[in-house]
């Protein structure tokens, strides 16, 4: 069983076995912050960053008994995985608002974008590509993945993910044109 | 690629990301809905043979020649509807006849009058000041949350919108309204809204207009039909509930007396993320008499829900002025109020 399929323990099957609760709280002990980190990264602020994660654990939760091999690794997987299928905060009826969630909140501060650091437009920026883009980006370049681990990771060709971040890239730059004199090219990792 | 742009972007999450800490409190979230999840299951797997159960009962009452439903004498069936009358009262059956009633009931020009009670449920109104999409699709949007309500006021008809939000108490709060066309179909929709809104906690009125580019129902409609509910100007109640139906949403489950109405009771068929949503429809007429939402967020104090009240009401002259929303005198208007946008604060 995948970390994509939720399909799982559907409450008519053979009980799994259940987690206990000190497992997790181990786990979320040892990795948690990271892992709360990945999940703001992916999403592009703290408060969609923690719907993500408790998203991703309640499925941890769910496949539990299932699970072959180390639960983090499965909570890792799961995150980034849901992510990149788009996962939202609240579900499918925030498609309905792209006006006002898609581009996130750009008010007034946003005439003052001179005064705002290359990283941290960076940062912004990244919140505004498409999910698997984001996904391929953070695993890339803030975990420091190879190609092929993101690749497996993620559950797709590498050359999928060589072309998604690039594409990522490539946006990344024109979203944060304005700092072109300040910065160096963000180029494709080989 | 040089380190230096590797580190660039690293630094960039890591800036991003920086004195981020697992909240308080996030395990044992996980663990009571993994708990409340199970239980759900189980019963749904249990509600699934009553319903069963209740399907046969529903069979042994119908009677030929009548449209069959669930308790009292033979009604009508709404104008649109098919005459034939099938053995049993399905989930489809009920699903079919709603939307051509409320199919019917936009024929007709009725106004919908939606009455609403929420529950840790922020109705709310926002001002989108702008709204434009860049290259990439991507929507940008200044806006500016106004005040919250805990119940509102909706009339919709053709394009046009009002809704009035209104505190425990009934003393209003805000009170919107917009028109809206269509300028153009395809991937994604452009429609040209504009709107008059009062905020009564500012004592402030203004109007607006915007265009808006959404992305056209298309493969996630059924998704997106399953809302808590629904939100801004462009949404409409019935659209929403006919494509619900026609998806697939909802079961039967039983009647319940909702006013003078012992109403038909669809429940939602099959669980869609924190929410579940429960219809009440006429069985004479098969138009919504009542929707319920139950909305888990789980940052919420407890379950938000949203009640609403439907009542279908002919366009006469008196109900058209619903649609209108008036100024209260000695009220300041603003010249820089954005698109009023009812709908739930975020």
């Amino acid at each position: 069983m995948g970390p994509d399929n939720d399909g799982a323990d559907d409450g008519t099957g053979p009980p799994a076995r259940q987690p206990a609760r000190d497992e997790v709280e181990q786990l979320l002990a040892e990795r948690g912050e990271h892992l709360m980190r990945a999940a703001v990264a992916l999403t592009g602020n703290r408060s969609d960053g923690e719907d993500l994660l408790q998203a991703a654990l309640e499925r941890l939760l769910r496949h539990w008994g299932r699970i072959e091999g180390d639960a983090e690794g499965y909570l890792r997987r799961t995150l980034y995985n849901m992510a990149a299928d788009g996962w939202r905060r609240r579900g499918a009826w925030l498609r309905k608002l792209p006006l006002i969630h898609a581009g996130g909140r750009h008010g007034p501060a946003a005439d003052a974008v001179d005064a705002v650091d290359l990283r941290d437009a960076l940062g912004r920026a990244l919140a505004q590509l498409p999910p698997r883009q984001r996904a391929v980006l953070v695993l890339r370049y803030w975990e420091e993945l190879s190609q092929a681990e993101t690749a497996e990771l993620l559950g797709c060709a590498e050359g999928t993910v060589k072309s998604a971040a690039a594409r990522g890239l490539r946006r990344l730059r024109e979203l944060t044109a304005p700092w072109d004199d300040h910065r160096p090219q963000l180029t494709e990792k080989m | 690629m040089s380190d230096t742009d590797t580190d660039l972007l690293h630094d960039s999450i890591d800036r991003l990301t920086a004195g981020e800490r697992l909240p308080a409190g996030l395990a044992a979230r996980a663990f009571r809905r993994h708990r409340q999840r199970r239980i759900a299951l189980r019963a749904a797997a249990a509600a699934g043979t009553a319903v069963i159960a209740g399907a046969g009962l529903f069979a042994a009452v119908a009677r030929p020649g009548a449209v069959p439903a669930v308790a009292g004498p033979a009604r009508q069936a709404p104008a649109g509807a098919t005459t034939q009358t099938p053995a049993t009262l399905t989930a489809a059956y009920v699903s079919s006849h709603t939307q051509q009633a409320l199919a019917a009931a936009e024929r007709a020009n009725l106004i919908q009058e939606l009455h609403t009670v929420g529950q840790n449920y922020p109705l709310g109104l926002t001002q989108v000041l702008s709204f434009h999409l860049d290259s990439g699709g991507t929507g940008h949007v200044v806006e500016q949350a106004g005040p919250t309500a805990s119940q509102e006021n909706v009339w919709a008809y053709r394009g046009q919108l009002r809704e009035q939000g209104l505190d425990a108490a009934g003393k209003p709060l805000f009170d919107a309204s917009s028109t809206t066309t269509q300028a153009s179909a395809g991937p994604r929709a452009v429609m040209n809204v504009s709107g008059t809104g009062v905020d009564y906690t500012s004592r402030t009125w203004w109007h607006s207009a915007l265009q808006l580019s959404l992305p056209a129902a298309g493969q996630d409609a059924c998704q997106d039909a399953f809302l808590p509910a629904p939100v801004g100007t462009t949404m409409d109640w019935a659209a929403q509930i006919r494509t619900a139906l026609s998806c697939g949403h909802f079961q039967l489950a039983g009647h319940e007396q909702i006013g003078a109405t012992d109403a038909i009771k669809l429940v939602s068929a099959k669980v869609n993320g924190p929410y579940t949503e429960t219809l009440w429809v006429d069985p004479s007429t098969y138009l919504p008499v009542r929707v319920f939402w139950n909305w888990l967020d789980p940052r919420a104090q407890g379950p938000g829900t949203l009640t609403g009240d439907f009542r279908w009401v002919k366009p006469t002259q008196d109900n058209l002025g619903l649609l209108r929303v008036p100024v209260p005198s000695g009220f300041t208007q603003k010249h820089s109020g954005g698109l009023p946008v009812p709908g739930i604060n975020l």
